[in-house]
């Protein structure tokens, strides 16, 4: 049972060392650089929304997809990912077709849930490059109808 | 008989289980718990203030809101206080007992539950108004905040007053805990009786030479020399004790006061016991007046006793910080699980009990060692009731039906405020409505069986049989977004990775989420809740049984209490048949 003054030493370190590797490993991250950062430049828009106004149960969205000059991105294969401001939820994964002249339908579309959504639209550009585009859409009606027509977040920009 | 008694008993504690208990009987078992989740806080602060501001893409968004509070809850059903005992946010604080005094005694006007009451009160209020499960970024700053307040509290106040007045996460272990099944608790009491140094609540010192720095009264692993040593540095004053005694004990009472020999300092733990030494209680200084055992005058003692070596020992290891004797500590209300009595008891007199859930709620109008007589206990009963409806609120908050209501009251009070207005709803659903509720049903609880004891001790004895059905509503809540989110954590995580150029979990999978089919959740939800009704009926009678003389007696003190538990079980019922909805702001 006898402890020696190096025991007690280093046990009164073991706080003091993992707080500093904690310290060290967050200074690590910062030195490395923000991340999730959208990986290209794509302007999207949805231009429709099938029921409207956007209600739980299935859906068709229609993008208008361009490049930063305004040119409409064709023959792109587009991933659409429909998920909420709020974790733990599955996201809602689908392709899509193309229209012509930069828009693009989803197939299968479901909003699972009223409330806020959050539509991240993954392209392969015909060259090979993968660009990333976030797009918000508030206000999925849910099953129960309200007024929700003013739902704005607030949580961009921070 | 005796040695099958003695087996089952082994049976019953955690620390015998293989693996298990030799693991939490290490001396750095807390630590390296504490510092696997220091690291995990490091990854949600990083990724909280510099990540993707998406929270389901963020660990900060995921972590926080999804799997702690689902395993939380989980822990507190199935073991105990786990999350308290890995508390990452101790880390810091003990850096800040080597750095700082920490020798200030918490103010007394703020040594009970009211001040974490409001912390919390805040803290729902700002989760809806705030849409802080929306945002990594306002995550990070609560997570950062909370080192901030340990560090500052605690490098300020002797003891563990953070944990014990302040963190709101506390208190709602600590109130939940008393359903847990698990209970820190001494093994054998009549060995305590002998015991001398009561090193559980006093820590334990070396023979070492004092550090410069090491100026208070703080906490250090390691075990001491020779169990029997009185080494301590600390005086014990003994003097009788001239307010009224626990029950069940003698007139010859005396108290002890610890005392530092250098400093002269009152380090805060009093001890009342019996002149044959065979049974001796801590009395909590840092309790307010009436709700604990009184303490004796004081005045210095006739008979000081001068058990301590020289000043300049070193504690190495400290006993219990939120001043809870194990001899008489009963129950699992401010325990923090921290294992500092173990690792303390010269004896391996201490153990995690396996007990009956509803067990805590026997004898409430009993002394407990470092909380007192839980019915006397106003802040202790407003806690619970805080909780218990908050555990609807803040469910309610997530249905659809909360955006009308909002609708219908900005419009009655003109506002567009939406902070403001959910100001309104907290304080009527966490204040108001519980007020009257809980005030209504003690005063026909009352009436019932004309009962003389006063409105005020009837609500708060009662309040208690509350804690399983808020528990059961906590569960079903909290556990819905575990059970539906639990894998989200991977995709998170290996998209963490591809962001740093280290794929080794390979391309994010954002498909994974949940762990049990989505058709279980419902029944699972309602028989959580379910369960929560009937365990607070079954507590409400025990407490109804106690104070009342026959069973008759008993029913009709219960009856509007055990009214109001089936209301909040529909209440919750209703709550679980309503589309849920992930809202923003509403009010434009």
């Amino acid at each position: 049972m006898n402890r020696s003054i190096h025991d007690v030493v280093e046990v009164r370190a073991c706080p003091t060392i993992a707080v500093v590797f904690a310290l060290l490993g967050v200074l690590a991250l910062i030195a490395c650089g923000p991340r999730g950062q959208e990986s290209g430049a794509l302007d999207v828009t949805i231009i429709s929304v099938a029921p409207d106004p956007a209600t739980v149960g299935d859906a068709v969205l229609t993008l208008e997809i361009r490049d930063v000059d305004g040119n409409p991105i064709e023959g792109a294969t587009i991933e659409v990912e429909g998920t909420m401001t709020h974790a733990g939820m599955q996201p809602v994964i689908v392709a899509t077709e193309a229209l012509g002249a930069g828009k693009y339908a989803t197939r299968d579309f479901r909003f699972t849930m009223g409330g806020d959504w959050v539509i991240i639209v993954r392209a392969t550009l015909a060259d090979g490059t993968t660009v990333q585009q976030r797009v918000d859409l508030k206000g999925v009606q849910g099953e129960m109808k309200m007024d929700m027509k003013s739902k704005d977040s607030s949580q961009e920009g921070k | 008989m005796a040695a099958l008694r003695t087996q089952q008993s082994r049976q019953r504690d955690l620390l015998n289980v293989p693996v298990v208990g030799g693991f939490l009987r290490w001396k750095h078992a807390r630590t390296s718990m504490q510092a696997v989740l220091l690291a995990v806080s490091a990854l949600i602060l990083y990724d909280g203030f510099w990540g993707p501001q998406l929270a389901p893409k963020n660990v900060a968004g995921v972590l926080p809101w999804v799997h702690w509070r689902g395993l939380v809850v989980l822990a507190l059903l199935i073991a105990g206080n786990l999350f308290c005992m890995a508390c990452p946010f101790m880390l810091p604080r003990r850096l800040a007992k080597k750095l700082f005094p920490a020798n200030r005694p918490w103010p007394k006007v703020m040594r009970s539950k009211w001040l974490a009451i409001g912390v919390l009160l805040v803290f729902f209020w700002a989760y809806e108004a705030f849409d802080l499960w929306a945002s990594p970024w306002l995550t990070a700053w609560v997570a950062l905040t909370y080192f901030a307040a340990a560090f500052a509290i605690d490098g300020i106040f002797r003891g563990a007053a953070f944990c014990k007045y302040v963190c709101p996460i506390g208190q709602f272990h600590f109130v939940h805990s008393m359903v847990s099944p698990l209970e820190i608790k001494v093994r054998q009491p009549a060995l305590c009786g002998s015991c001398t140094t009561k090193d559980c609540i006093k820590g334990r010192y070396s023979q070492a030479p004092k550090p410069q720095n090491d100026r208070s009264f703080r906490e250090v692993e390691s075990v001491q020399d020779s169990p029997n040593t009185m080494a301590s540095g600390l005086t014990v004053e003994d003097h009788p004790h001239p307010g009224p005694l626990p029950q069940g004990r003698g007139d010859s009472f005396i108290s002890e006061r610890i005392t530092r020999a250098d400093s002269g300092e009152i380090l805060g733990s009093q001890i009342e016991r019996g002149h044959s030494g065979a049974s001796r209680n801590p009395v909590d200084p840092d309790e307010p007046g009436k709700a604990v055992v009184p303490p004796a005058d004081d005045t210095p003692s006739q008979a000081m006793r001068q058990v301590a070596a020289p000043a300049g020992l070193q504690l190495v290891q400290s006993g219990c910080e939120l001043w809870l004797f194990q001899e008489s500590k009963k129950g699992n209300m401010d325990c923090t699980f921290c294992l500092d009595c173990i690792q303390a008891c010269p004896y391996d007199n201490v153990g995690i009990r396996l007990r009956a859930p509803t067990s805590e709620f026997r004898r409430l109008d009993t002394w407990r060692s470092g909380v007192g007589t839980l019915v006397k206990r106003t802040d202790v009963a407003a806690l619970v009731i805080v909780l218990v409806f908050a555990a609807f609120v803040n469910a309610f908050g997530m249905v659809a039906p909360v955006y009308a209501l909002e609708q219908w009251l900005a419009n009655m009070l003109g506002v567009r405020n939406e902070p403001l207005v959910l100001g309104v709803v907290f304080m009527v659903g966490l204040v108001a409505v519980p007020f009257v509720l809980v005030t209504s049903a003690g005063w026909a609880s009352r009436a019932l069986v004309a009962g003389a004891e006063p409105l005020g001790a009837t609500v708060t004895r009662y309040s208690f049989a509350l804690i399983p059905i808020g528990f059961g509503m906590w569960l079903a809540h909290y556990g819905f977004h575990f059970f539906i989110g639990a894998l989200t954590v991977i995709p998170v995580m290996q998209s963490f990775l591809v962001d740093f150029g280290i794929p080794i979990l390979g391309d994010p999978r954002w498909e994974l989420a949940a762990i049990v089919p989505e058709s279980w959740l419902a029944p699972l939800e309602l028989l959580l809740l379910e369960l929560g009704m009937l365990v607070s009926l079954t507590v409400g009678y025990r407490i109804a049984k106690e104070q009342q003389r026959t069973a008759a007696r008993a029913a009709r003190a219960l009856l509007p209490w055990a009214v109001l538990i089936v209301m909040l079980f529909f209440a919750g019922a209703w709550l679980m048949t309503q589309p849920m909805e992930m809202r923003g702001t509403i009010l434009g």
